[in-house]
């Protein structure tokens, strides 16, 4: 019996190993996700307006877990700002929690989220949820979305939910609805095959209880756009046009005028060439679903600025920031490049590639009419100076002299109203930046890259200058030893400040390690304050002193 | 004793059948056959063309049965714009010896989406393009910096993930891409 049972038990044993093993193949899913953690330590520097720090250090972090399974995906996000970064949203102080959950069906006729997503109608002229994390904007959804997709080329969306505001949620529920149709999808050879034709329209509102009891303030919301994108070999022509009821918030000095917005785009392309040109006019077309928010708290939608963005370090001093309240803008882009073979050599190596920009957005003629309305001229005087906001001329030019010598130039000129971008009380100023970059390979994956920065700035009434102002010189130097260091080393130096205390000297070195999706910097700056902008929408950022420590990875 | 015996022989065969069980690793190179079926590298995402057709992730393949890059850029990225110049300089070879296939997927958002088919055309670009308006796939596929690049082999399995470029990376992508390929 005892040998029987011991048997029995072996085969059990051995069984158990051969099952564990079919479990093992049995698909059980995939888990994914990313991390960061950033943290700066702080010493205070009064020249600069460096404020001292309590807590020394700050830190904002985060990680996203996501789980996949066939049609089935489910994840977090948990944060943690303990304290936030100098600079970053105060909201975010001092909390940390699952600021993200989510589980979703995906099959190709349905989509089902519940808890927090993301979603974009359009252009995101009246819907867009998204996240940007460097400049701690994050307006998820919580709620219910539905997408059923009843034939090829045609989505349908349905979503009700209130905006992420901090750790918690707006006030006000927001409910959407927006459909896209493909003709050229939905029914096959009625267009020709160089053909496309999208026709789209969306309609959100909102809902927050009215509070005032001095204004009879609408409780329902009602935004609506149509959409019209057409493509024809090579040219394309982008449009879209929307309308809001009345909708008094703080944001826009509670005015009872409706909104509307127009936005077109057209390109045309060639193989070595491509050309757009963009309009755009809004009027107070700010939607946030909590009236009483302000900066970029419960934003509903998208508006950014027609304007370029700008990577190089000095022009971003003075970055555009859309005005929701009322704009109309324009912006042409050319890109090109110059054969190889063109004479005076002036295709290098292996061709010139280059880029013409030029931006120009222009304020509303408006007249108060009473009542908390008023009325606006729909046109604006372009290229004349009336209600100037803000104009770009730029040329970018990259090229290789030799295999082993990249040489990338040129100029950014700006006409900034800084009274009406920033705050009132500031100078208008005209900024013109001229740049050089040359890349040398040293040796098989060693490259060095020299980079000069020159930004001469006026401003109109010298009354109104800020402590940061006047002309700039800057220089960087960077080591690279392909795939994993980096090694950069620069210095921006205020020479023509009006006041001679303020001509300083803002340096910092970095070393970057990266091993696959990881990436360790770690690095010290003496920062200048200024202002963060990503999408047009923009965050002031202290000057700060001090070393900084960055990790970021994906799994 | 006996009973020792008996029971002895019952775990060996039983790590026996275990050890015996097929394993695979990283290293394992994999190269499809003619008529076999491309695998899915990415997830169930809706993503669109130049064109502006929406297309599931999921249904990118690489035909020629070879390693697939698939890149998240934007048009203000400069390293991923080097990073993408210098791989359109090697594209036409590496197609050809490793049947690579490059798929760039556009992280630009409404206000700079515009320019990208304009500067893929101007840059004579010969990947296949796609946008992803709203970060949706990036999202799922934990992208947080740009440049960020996945290479899978030719089972679509995932290999390697980087999120940088420097010149001199295309050397080492070539030696990857030739032993993920079955070739010295």
């Amino acid at each position: 019996m005892n040998r029987f049972l011991l048997c029995i038990l072996g085969v059990i044993f051995i069984g158990s190993f051969n099952v564990a093993t079919v479990f093992s193949q049995t698909d059980f899913g995939k888990i994914s996700g990313n991390f960061q953690m950033e943290a700066q330590y702080y010493n205070p520097d009064s020249i600069i307006g460096a404020p001292p720090v309590a807590e020394k250090i700050l830190s904002n972090s985060f990680a996203n877990i996501i789980y996949k399974k066939g049609n089935f995906t489910a994840g977090m996000r948990y944060e943690s700002y303990r304290n936030a970064l100098l600079g970053y949203p105060e909201g975010f102080s001092n909390q940390s929690g699952i600021a993200y959950r989510f589980a979703q069906f995906s099959s190709d006729e349905f989509d089902v989220t519940v808890g927090n997503f993301f979603e974009q109608f359009g252009t995101g002229m009246i819907f867009r949820s998204y996240e940007n994390r460097p400049l701690g904007f994050d307006n998820a959804m919580e709620g219910v979305r539905v997408k059923f997709r009843p034939t090829y080329g045609l989505e349908m969306t349905g979503l009700i939910g209130k905006n992420r505001l901090y750790f918690g949620l707006g006030q006000g529920i927001v409910r959407g609805f927006n459909v896209d149709a493909n003709v050229g999808d939905m029914f096959k050879d009625l267009l020709p095959a160089d053909m496309v034709l999208k026709i789209g329209g969306s309609a959100v509102s909102k809902f927050e209880n009215p509070s005032s009891a001095t204004l009879n303030l609408p409780g329902n919301v009602l935004a609506t756009s149509a959409r019209v994108n057409f493509i024809y070999d090579a040219f394309s022509l982008e449009s879209e046009f929307a309308y809001k009821v009345n909708d008094p918030t703080d944001f826009n000095n509670s005015t009872f005028n409706p909104g509307n917005g127009a936005f077109l785009q057209a390109s045309y392309v060639g193989e070595g060439y491509g050309f757009t040109f963009g309009a755009k006019r809004i009027d107070n077309m700010d939607m946030r679903s909590q009236r009483s928010s302000l900066l970029f708290e419960t934003a509903m939608n998208f508006l950014p600025p027609l304007t370029k963005v700008h990577t190089r370090r000095l022009p971003t001093l003075y970055p555009y920031a859309t005005q929701n309240n009322g704009e109309f803008g324009i912006q042409g882009d050319a890109f090109f490049v110059i054969p190889e073979d063109a004479p005076l050599g002036l295709g290098g190596l292996n061709g010139t590639t280059v880029n013409v920009n030029y931006s120009e957005i222009h304020g509303l003629d408006t007249v108060a009419t009473g009542d908390l309305r008023y009325e606006a001229d729909f046109g604006v005087d372009f290229f004349q100076g009336d209600k100037l906001y803000f104009r770009d001329f730029n040329i970018d030019i990259e090229t290789y002299l030799s295999k082993k010598v990249k040489i990338n130039f040129g100029y950014i000129g700006i006409t900034y109203d800084q009274g009406v971008i920033e705050s009132p009380g500031k100078s208008m100023l005209n900024a013109h930046t001229i740049y050089g970059d040359l890349s040398y390979t040293l040796a098989r994956n060693n490259t060095i890259r020299f980079e000069a920065q020159h930004m001469s700035v006026s401003h109109k009434d010298l009354n109104k200058v800020q402590p940061i102002n006047g002309s700039w010189v800057m220089g960087l130097v960077e080591y690279s030893l392909a795939p994993s260091f980096f090694l950069s080393a620069w210095n921006e130096y205020n020479y023509g400040n009006k006041d001679e205390a303020l001509r300083q000297n803002y340096y910092g070195s970095q070393f970057i390690y990266v091993k696959e999706s990881n990436r360790l910097t770690f690095g010290y700056s003496r920062q200048r304050a200024g202002i963060l902008c990503v999408g047009g929408v923009c965050r002031f950022v202290p000057a700060s002193n001090g070393f900084s420590l960055s990790l970021t990875g994906s799994f | 004793m006996k009973k020792m015996l008996v029971l002895c022989s019952c775990f060996l065969f039983g790590i026996v059948s275990v050890l015996s069980q097929e394993t695979s690793t990283n290293t394992d190179l994999v190269v499809l056959e003619k008529d076999q079926t491309p695998s899915t590298l990415l997830p169930q995402v809706k993503i669109k063309n130049l064109n502006g057709s929406q297309i599931g992730a999921e249904s990118l393949v690489n035909e020629l049965g070879g390693p697939t890059i698939v890149s998240f850029w934007a048009t203000w990225c400069k390293p991923c714009l080097l990073e993408l110049n210098t791989l359109n300089k090697l594209y036409e070879q590496w197609q050809k010896e490793l049947n690579v296939k490059i798929i760039a997927i556009s992280y630009d958002d409404a206000r700079t989406i515009s320019k990208v088919g304009p500067m893929v055309k101007s840059k004579s670009w010969k990947f296949d393009i796609y946008t992803d308006e709203n970060q949706e796939l990036a999202r799922v596929m934990g992208v947080n910096m740009i440049p960020h690049s996945f290479i899978y082999d030719a089972s679509g399995k995932l290999i390697k993930q980087h999120n940088s470029f420097a010149p001199g990376d295309e050397e080492t992508l070539y030696e990857e891409l030739k032993a993920l390929a079955g070739k010295k």
